[in-house]
């Protein structure tokens, strides 16, 4: 009770900070969850929203009578969460759903790369990319780093496929991280990708030229949504030290896939040195899956700061195993959630997406105590946003973040008689999302879009799927 | 092979003319889960005036067939409603309790809430959980009871929990096994059972059974008994399950804690002539190669509740295992206090998954399969594979209609984006012996929301000055 009074007189502060500047939304009678360090009550109350698309306030009670607001929402004791973010996605491949169905991540890939997609053109991603960001906004992500489709050969400047796709994420309305692959890489699903490949000073150089020709182009969009270009991965060999070269030197962050496959795991475990001589190790680094580990590899990333992002719907559809979620988080490692491609998850749903993995672990520590529904959603959003470098600007309801929220209704809910997160995490789906909210704006009310036409772009991509087949 | 298929239908088709459908589904992609009939079929299905099928075909329905009523599907996949072998359907009133408990403390947690509930709190908890098993695809349900014998609130009663909870889900709609404890369980929390003789016990079942023959027609399917561990309690559930020709669903090796102690008891079932095909055990999943082999060859069941068994640390039945020693597996979400969510496709999700992390192969289990578990699978262990589990002539027209617009381009399995991607938002109608009960999440017999809202006071009430 006196921690509530005490958060009621910090924010206090913060409204009365913000009653100079311009008010553009207000959402009023709303438990807000913020996810913020030592909130972790439900604030009754309202979110004030600037012009700008960041939150001047969170506070209980009713906002003050001389708050003018172009806008007030009555949320209706609705639940506001922070909008979910996912630290893992392939946003062309919700194009691709239920392919390989009994196959694991090489075969696969071979099956989605190889026999299907290798075919699409730009502007085919810009549809397939559309739809998935739009279906990742339906259900509640609010922010994605995308893998964007590399199909940019090295002498290729032009970059038009990760243009198509940067430009459906802008359209789509979803916040993103765009992940660029600047080199002529063997792709994952390429079986000898772990074998050794020498430094090539050629190689680099074009990279360079063309991820800065990229990241000029990026700048120029002037895209509020736009939360940074990162790079994608570096499979073994020399490439790690060129990825670390481009990661200083453009001070761009990077996600690696790795240890997701249960196939060769001794192979893939043995191209970590590579990764440690080649200084690609760090804050800023990242792993994508990272199921199959050992002892060392933990430690030494535990050690360099980096981190890793968690995908459990995707790891169980091509049973590539579970991360040992709890023990990377008692040895430090910083830990997002991603919901991976609808390719490979293929509902993009993070409700679901939570509870594959916190139920996975329980079942594995056969313990209930090793997880719980506050830190599986924490994980979810300030998680994400932490491994993703972007954890003052997303990932939790707090002041001058942006105001990416998800209204709940908390209806279906059940009566909260002792947890309101378990309520929330273990019964939520997408059906009791009321609405969807991107930088204070409306982008999706009870599973409709405002400013696009899911159907038809649904439609468009269908189209362009069974064309290219 | 289209052929074959087009002799029988027509076959089926014929057998029909005597009679005239109540009504027509046509322009549907169905997935009937029939025996070798793994291709959709696209065409229609007829209902005859009692609930049941008369014909699943290709292509239109003959000029000639004339139906009360014709419903074009516009092209959605029509697939059998699940089916949950164990549901304990009153716990929807109470979601998200003991957030961090195994089952034994959890059942204890549970009961500091649910203790001062009177039978009609019961109905009306049952009547909401039906309606939300309903309202996620799920048209048949075998629901443990709410045990309880006495208390001020049963009036002298010691059947009255019992028959507030048949008539919950005899009024919501639902298909049903209404699972009976013939010695009243634990009791209503603060009142506990007193413990019964045997022929206490059968008298109380017999006085349920005969209660049950007395009501007006429902969608009741049979009477089951729910099982018994402890003690010399195999001994009686075997002579009541002989006598009065019940099936028989027990709770065995569910927690994670005291497992050799759970093991142990499996000696009296099999003295106890328990282990026979009418009997399946819920969860099952702290098992011994001895207890397999024993369970197979007795021709017995087991329910899976991957959902559940998550939540509450449980564990992974081994279910491939099981099918390959022939043991016979269901389905079921189980109530929604320990699975909060009652949806049987992210409960297929959860125990595909599960099992292909635990492999690390994902050839061991399909799409096809998981959703034939949750379907034929559990018909046959609940023994109702004759009315329910797949759409074919005489069984009863328990259907989906599930929306194909999010499920992305079927280029390979239509069953993996089915099962990889639909959930609730995407069933467009639930439907139980061709009526339409749901309509886009709309519960259309019933005041969904207002019965909802109406339990959840209840359980404020209960609680009030709690906490």
């Amino acid at each position: 009770m006196k921690r509530f009074l005490l958060v009621a007189a910090l924010l206090g502060v913060w409204s009365a900070v913000s009653a100079a500047q311009a008010v553009k939304l207000v959402v009023r009678d709303a438990k807000i969850l913020t996810m913020a360090q030592g909130q972790r009550a439900p604030v009754a109350g309202y979110i004030s929203v600037g012009t700008d698309g960041r939150i001047l306030a969170v506070a209980a009670g009713e906002p003050p009578a001389s708050l003018n607001a172009a806008s007030v929402i009555d949320a209706h004791g609705d639940y506001v969460t922070p909008g979910f973010i996912s630290s893992h996605s392939h946003v062309w491949q919700a194009a691709w759903r239920g392919l390989a169905q009994d196959k694991t991540t090489p075969s696969w890939g071979r099956d989605l790369y190889n026999d299907h997609a290798i075919r699409a053109m730009p502007e085919d991603l810009y549809w397939f990319c559309l739809q998935g960001s739009l279906d990742h906004l339906q259900h509640g992500i609010t922010s994605a780093f995308d893998f964007a489709l590399n199909r940019g050969a090295v002498s290729n400047m032009d970059s038009d496929y990760d243009k198509a796709q940067f430009k459906a994420k802008m359209d789509s309305g979803i916040r993103f991280e765009h992940a660029y692959t600047p080199t002529l890489t063997p792709r994952a699903n390429n079986t000898n990708a772990s074998a050794p490949v020498p430094a090539d000073p050629l190689n680099l150089n074009q990279a360079r030229a063309r991820l800065k020709a990229f990241l000029d182009w990026a700048a120029a969009q002037h895209s509020p949504q736009l939360l940074s270009v990162m790079l994608s991965g570096a499979p073994a060999g020399g490439q790690a030290v060129g990825a670390a070269i481009l990661m200083k030197e453009f001070h761009l962050g990077n996600q690696v896939h790795y240890l997701e496959a249960p196939d060769n795991q001794l192979q893939q475990r043995a191209n970590f040195r590579s990764y440690m001589k080649g200084g690609l190790l760090g804050p800023t680094l990242f792993f994508g899956h990272f199921v199959h580990t050992d002892d060392y590899i933990l430690q030494e990333t535990a050690k360099a700061g980096a981190g890793m992002s968690w995908q459990p719907l995707s790891n169980g559809r091509l049973a590539a195993g579970l991360a040992d979620i709890p023990k990377y988080l008692e040895m430090g490692i910083r830990v997002g959630m991603g919901v991976d491609g609808e390719a490979s998850a293929d509902i993009a749903d993070p409700f679901e997406n939570m509870r594959m993995g916190l139920y996975a672990i329980r079942m594995k520590y056969a313990d209930a105590t090793v997880m719980s529904p506050y830190q599986v959603m924490y994980l979810h959003t300030m998680g994400s946003a932490d491994v993703m470098g972007v954890k003052d600007k997303v990932g939790s309801l707090e002041p001058g973040k942006f105001a990416d929220l998800v209204l709940i209704n908390p209806a279906r809910l059940g009566p909260v008689l002792e947890d309101v997160y378990a309520n929330i995490v273990f019964v939520t789906g997408e059906r009791d999302i009321d609405s969807v909210y991107v930088g204070g704006d409306l982008i999706v009310e009870h599973g409709k879009f405002l400013h696009q036409d899911f159907n038809k772009v649904q439609a468009e991509s269908a189209k362009r799927v069974i064309a290219i087949n | 092979m289209a052929i074959k298929i087009l002799l029988l239908t027509a076959i089926g088709g014929a057998a029909a003319l005597a009679q005239a459908p109540k009504v027509i589904i046509r322009n549907a992609v169905i997935m009937t889960m029939a025996q070798g009939q793994q291709a959709p079929i696209t065409g229609y299905l007829s209902v005859d005036a009692g609930g049941k099928i008369l014909a699943v075909a290709a292509g239109e329905p003959p000029a000639n067939l004339q139906a009360a009523s014709l419903v074009d599907a516009r092209g959605d996949y029509m697939i059998p409603g699940f089916i949950s072998a164990h549901s304990h359907i009153w716990q929807a009133a109470y979601r998200g309790l003991a957030e961090d408990k195994t089952t034994p403390p959890w059942g204890r947690d549970r009961a500091k809430y649910d203790s001062r509930a009177t039978p009609e709190d019961t109905y009306w908890f049952t009547l909401y959980g039906s309606l939300d098993h309903l309202q996620h695809g799920i048209t048949t349900v075998f629901d443990f009871a709410k045990g309880g014998v006495g208390g001020a609130s049963a009036k002298g009663d010691n059947l009255a929990f019992d028959k507030a909870q048949f008539r919950g889900k005899a009024d919501s709609g639902i298909r049903f096994e209404h699972a009976f404890t013939p010695g009243g369980g634990r009791g209503n929390g603060q009142v506990p059972a007193p413990a019964m003789t045997f022929k206490e016990s059968r008298a109380r079942l017999k006085a349920f059974l005969d209660w049950v023959d007395a009501q007006p027609p429902s969608k009741s399917l049979r009477v089951m008994l729910s099982g018994a561990v402890a003690g010399d309690q195999p001994y009686g559930a075997a002579a009541l399950m002989k006598e009065f020709h019940l099936g028989n669903e027990t709770h065995f090796l569910e927690a994670p804690d005291n497992e050799g102690q759970q093991q142990a008891s499996f000696g009296a079932m099999v003295a106890s002539g328990l282990m026979q095909p009418d009997l399946f055990f819920g969860h099952f999943i702290h098992t011994t190669d001895y207890i397999l082999q024993q369970t197979a060859k007795a021709g017995a069941g087991m329910s899976w509740q991957p959902l559940s068994n998550g939540r509450l640390a449980s564990g992974v039945a081994d279910i491939p295992k099981y099918l390959k020693m022939g043991i016979r597996v269901g389905m079921g979400v189980d109530g929604e206090a320990s699975a909060d969510l009652a949806d049987p496709f992210e409960n297929m999700r959860k125990g595909l998954y599960a099992v292909r992390d635990k492999y690390e192969d994902a050839t061991v289990m399909s799409p096809y399969q998981v959703l034939y578990l949750h379907t034929m699978g559990s018909a046959d262990v609940m023994l109702v594979k004759d009315k329910v589990g797949s759409l074919e002539p005489g069984k009863f027209a328990d259907f989906l209609l599930v929306n194909p617009g999010r499920l992305g381009v079927a280029l390979e399995d239509p069953y993996a984006n089915l099962v990889f991607v639909a959930a609730e938002g995407d069933i467009d109608s639930v439907w139980i012996g061709g009526t339409m009960e749901v309509d886009h999440d709309k519960v259309l017999n019933h005041d969904f929301p207002k019965i909802q809202a109406d339990v959840y006071g209840r359980v404020a009430a209960e609680n009030q000055g709690k906490q």
